[in-house]
């Protein structure tokens, strides 16, 4: 198993949420109030009225539904809507629907046509069906920028990346310099591993330098390329001027503060980190939470509540160890988040390697496969909970879609992973021979969690075989763990200290 | 505003009925209010007949006293908007009736009645203005009397008004307030453009509706209105309204309610505008317009989405495409993108809509639609 992902760098790049939700989490707040050009006049009613009453006509119903419902008033509301719906036949969907709302609302008349696409989204597992009806009407409507990205999100869920990359080179031309389209297509260049190309698409859009939430993502992902970022004066004036709200700058704190802690000032972080926080987005709080492990003490002592705070939930339940509600924050995380691996690898990695539910683990992990084919880590988790369910081939299978080119980090879970399935196609010596080989790699780099990991399954594998080994193998297993303070691991010892009580009973 | 006892007078410009205007336009019936018709805060209207031709004619007689009535503020500001608006129309007017438009209503002929009546306290003129008379009425009643069933009609019709609004446009002026109530219909000639009262003209840079601050009707009035942007360019601000009251007029024959409310219900809460006069629809963003472009798009895209199946399928397409293009959300690109490609000559053209019309009416009388 690879954990290494709990202690990865986190920098605060932008989410990608389909245009609904993206919108509930308030993600196109204007920077400033437009000023008043235009006197709006209200709604006539009476003259509505008086055209319905002398013309009763589907169309002098329609005009009498659209400035009733303007106007509030109900009842001519009501009376259009009934007419509309004795002539249905005759109506459009649209209008249709708006009557039927008047004519079913109780207490409060909340005039809102979601559209089409909406009850697919919102389904808890991602539907497949949306691309198939974004294609379809993209065919029709090609001008729709926002279209375009949430097609383009629902390739990359699908783990379908060069189309989702066309999707979004035309959302680009044709909504460049739209908040939300720059800020999904930097979200994809990260995910696909192509931060420069974000950096690019940043850069070169103009509403970038005016924009806190822009500025937010070209700190973040000129973090991940390696590079300085440009924006980082005019940023550092942003948040001190005084001109946007503590929402509008939530992420652009939080991004600064991150560069802060990575050059040690952790005072000038914390206080970031808080300014952050005044009004927060989720990936702010997420952000915070993780600083505070790396920090190692908290910096915001009360409990920050914001719709879909499920990475900041994970965050805190698995440094508390309460293990069963950071696979279920992991869960929802994935599924707000679905083309992520990230949650899918933290909650596949606490469900088998702390709590030992391998089935859940390996349905976690192949959700997070289906946006991310190669990953290593994930391949390798499932392989792990295959194996210990002795699905021998499954696991095999997973093991041989690795691609070569993989980390040491994740070198070593996969020889750690081969060990396992040697062990229990019963050839133990040869697995041990794996096992030992992981552990060496670790060492060699310097990776203490690794070694830990393959040292503590090495012991349960020893355990189960019972071949005289294990008692040399667990103590070594318990040595390193305790020392570290891996209090993930802890709860694996204790279960194979039980498997090896019952062992030596017997 | 004047004592309440100086008001209690009736209107003189209510009272034209048995008059002989100028000699030659005999006023015979005052009109209700027209129910769909704006403008009408400060004017009476009446069917009369020209005594010369012996044909009907509508005179519409401004009441400068129902400003002292109704004007709370600045009330010689407000009678000196209402003349010149007046003399601004009439000279539109007269531009219209010099260049023969056939598809604006025909001005016969204006003046101004002097008011010698000693029960009135402020003896103001009544100016008014005579019109050719439609026989059949407004968009309203002959989408009444004809049952919203004639899909020809409506092609027909829409393509009168867009040459009308060519026909405008070609003379520098933009109408600005294209909605059913001002479509009328003659029995010979068809559609019609009536109500000039927002015009501009090219020819009056500084007409007293160039910086006309008070938007259409909000049902009637470009998205962008109610999110208080501000067009860059006259050209923009002025015909592009036009295209977009006219791509409104094109969907509310379709589907019975005007666009902008039909967007307005697709766009996201979050997103529509703060107005407390939009009732239910009222969202709650303040902020600028220009990020919210890409959104209107697709709250756009789902109002076509919904109006497609009630457009008969020969004319489907085009008409749900010229409707995106005309009600582009984004109004600097507003109209027909190969005029927005052109080196020179009117970006917010009609001219290319009155062609697709034809072909429309065309392929719908080959299908044998009615």
């Amino acid at each position: 198993m690879n954990t290494a992902i709990v202690n990865e760098p986190r920098r605060v790049v932008p989410r990608w949420r389909n245009f609904l939700s993206t919108v509930e989490m308030g993600e196109f707040s204007s920077l400033k109030n437009a000023t008043q050009i235009y006197q709006i006049p209200t709604a006539d009613i009476n003259a509505a009225k008086r055209a319905w009453n002398t013309n009763r006509s589907l169309f002098s119903a329609g005009e009498l539904l659209a400035t009733a419902i303007q106007a509030n008033d109900i009842s001519a509301a009501k009376e259009a809507a009934e007419f509309i719906f004795r002539h249905k036949d005759e109506c459009s969907p649209f209008v249709l629907r708006t009557a039927q709302q008047v004519l079913t609302y109780r207490n409060q008349l909340i005039i809102e046509d979601s559209p089409t696409e909406a009850s697919l989204w919102r389904q808890p597992k991602f539907d497949r069906k949306i691309i198939g009806l974004l294609r379809r009407q993209l065919s029709d409507f090609p001008n729709d920028s926002i279209r375009w990205m949430d097609l383009a999100l629902a390739y990359t869920i699908s783990g379908l990346h060069e189309k989702a990359r066309r999707a979004i080179y035309t959302a680009l031309s044709l909504g460049g310099g739209n908040r939300f389209i720059i800020r999904s297509a930097v979200r994809f260049f990260v995910h696909i591993d192509e931060p420069d190309l974000a950096l690019r698409i940043l850069a070169k859009s103009p509403s970038t330098k005016h924009d806190p939430w822009l500025i937010a993502a070209h700190i973040a992902v000129a973090d991940i390329a390696k590079k300085q970022s440009g924006f980082q004066k005019i940023a550092q004036a942003m948040t001190l001027s005084g001109g946007h709200s503590p929402f509008n700058l939530s992420e652009l704190s939080s991004a600064l503060a991150t560069s802060e802690l990575s050059f040690g000032s952790d005072k000038k972080s914390k206080a970031l980190f808080r300014k952050s926080v005044e009004d927060p987005t989720e990936n702010s709080v997420a952000q915070l939470r993780w600083a505070e492990d790396q920090l190692g003490k908290q910096v915001i002592d009360h409990q920050l509540t914001v719709p879909r705070n499920f990475e900041a939930e994970a965050r805190i339940a698995l440094s508390t160890a309460r293990w069963d509600d950071t696979v279920k924050s992991s869960r929802e995380w994935l599924c707000d988040e679905p083309f992520s691996s990230r949650p899918a690898i933290w909650g596949s990695y606490v469900a088998s390697v702390v709590i030992g539910n391998y089935n859940e683990a390996l349905k976690i992990a192949i959700e997070g496969l289906k946006a991310n084919p190669y990953d290593p880590t994930l391949l390798n988790n499932a392989a792990f909970c295959e194996a210990s369910l002795n699905k021998i081939k499954e696991a095999e299978d997973y093991l041989s879609k690795i691609p070569t080119a993989i980390t040491s980090n994740e070198n070593v879970a996969v020889r750690a992973t081969e060990g396992l399935i040697l062990f229990r196609k019963g050839l133990r010596q040869e697995g041990r021979k794996k096992y030992l080989e992981a552990i060496a790699i670790a060492q060699e780099n310097d990776l203490v969690r690794q070694e830990a990991l393959a040292l503590s399954f090495l012991a349960r594998e020893e355990i189960l075989a019972g071949d005289g080994f294990e008692e040399a193998a667990f103590k070594r297993a318990e040595d390193l763990v305790k020392n570290q303070n891996f209090i993930d691991l802890t709860k694996l010892l204790e279960y194979e200290k039980l498997l090896l009580g019952n062992r030596r009973n017997s | 505003m004047a004592p309440p006892s100086l008001l209690n007078f009736i209107d003189p410009a209510s009272q034209l009925e048995g008059e002989l205007l100028d000699g030659r336009w005999l006023v015979t019936k005052l009109l209700p209010s027209d129910p769909n018709a704006t403008g009408g805060y400060f004017s009476f209207s009446y069917e009369g007949i020209d005594q010369e031709t012996k044909s009907s004619i509508f005179l519409k007689a401004l009441s400068l006293v129902s400003v002292l009535k109704l004007t709370n503020g600045n009330v010689l500001r407000a009678i000196q908007g209402l003349t010149n608006s007046h003399t601004f129309e009439i000279s539109v007017l007269d531009v219209c009736r010099a260049a023969n438009l056939e598809r604006v209503v025909k001005l016969l002929g204006h003046g101004e009645l002097s008011v010698n009546d000693p029960d009135v306290p402020f003896p103001l003129p009544i100016p008014y203005i005579v019109f050719e008379l439609t026989e059949i009425g407004n968009a309203y009643k002959l989408h009444t009397a004809i049952n919203a069933a004639s899909e020809l009609w409506k092609i027909k019709t829409l393509h009168e008004v867009a040459v009308a609004l060519q026909q405008l446009h070609t003379n520098r002026i933009a109408h600005k307030d294209v909605k059913p109530s001002n479509v009328i219909f003659f029995k010979s000639l068809g559609a019609k453009l009536c109500d000039l009262g927002r015009a501009t003209s090219e020819d009056h840079l500084h007409g007293p509706n160039e910086n006309l601050t008070i938007a259409c009707q909000v049902r009637y009035a470009p998205i962008e209105h109610l999110y208080q942007f501000a067009p860059t360019t006259r050209d923009e601000k002025n015909y592009g309204a036009d295209l977009y009251h006219l791509g409104s007029l094109c969907y509310q024959f379709y589907s019975s309610v005007p666009l902008t409310f039909s967007l307005l219900s697709k766009i996201p809460a979050d997103l529509r505008p703060d107005l407390n006069l939009l009732g239910p629809l009222a969202g709650k963003y303040r902020g600028n317009y220009l990020p919210l472009i890409a959104p209107v798009t697709k709250a756009l895209t789902e109002v076509l989405i919904d109006i497609t199946p009630a457009i008969p399928y020969p004319v489907r397409a085009g008409m749900v495409n010229l409707i995106g293009q005309l009600c582009n959300p984004d109004p600097s690109k507003r109209g027909h993108p190969k005029d927005h490609r052109r080196a020179v000559g009117r970006k917010f053209s009609v001219e290319r809509y009155i062609a697709q019309f034809n072909t429309m009416y065309s392929k719908l009388k080959i299908s044998g639609l009615r």
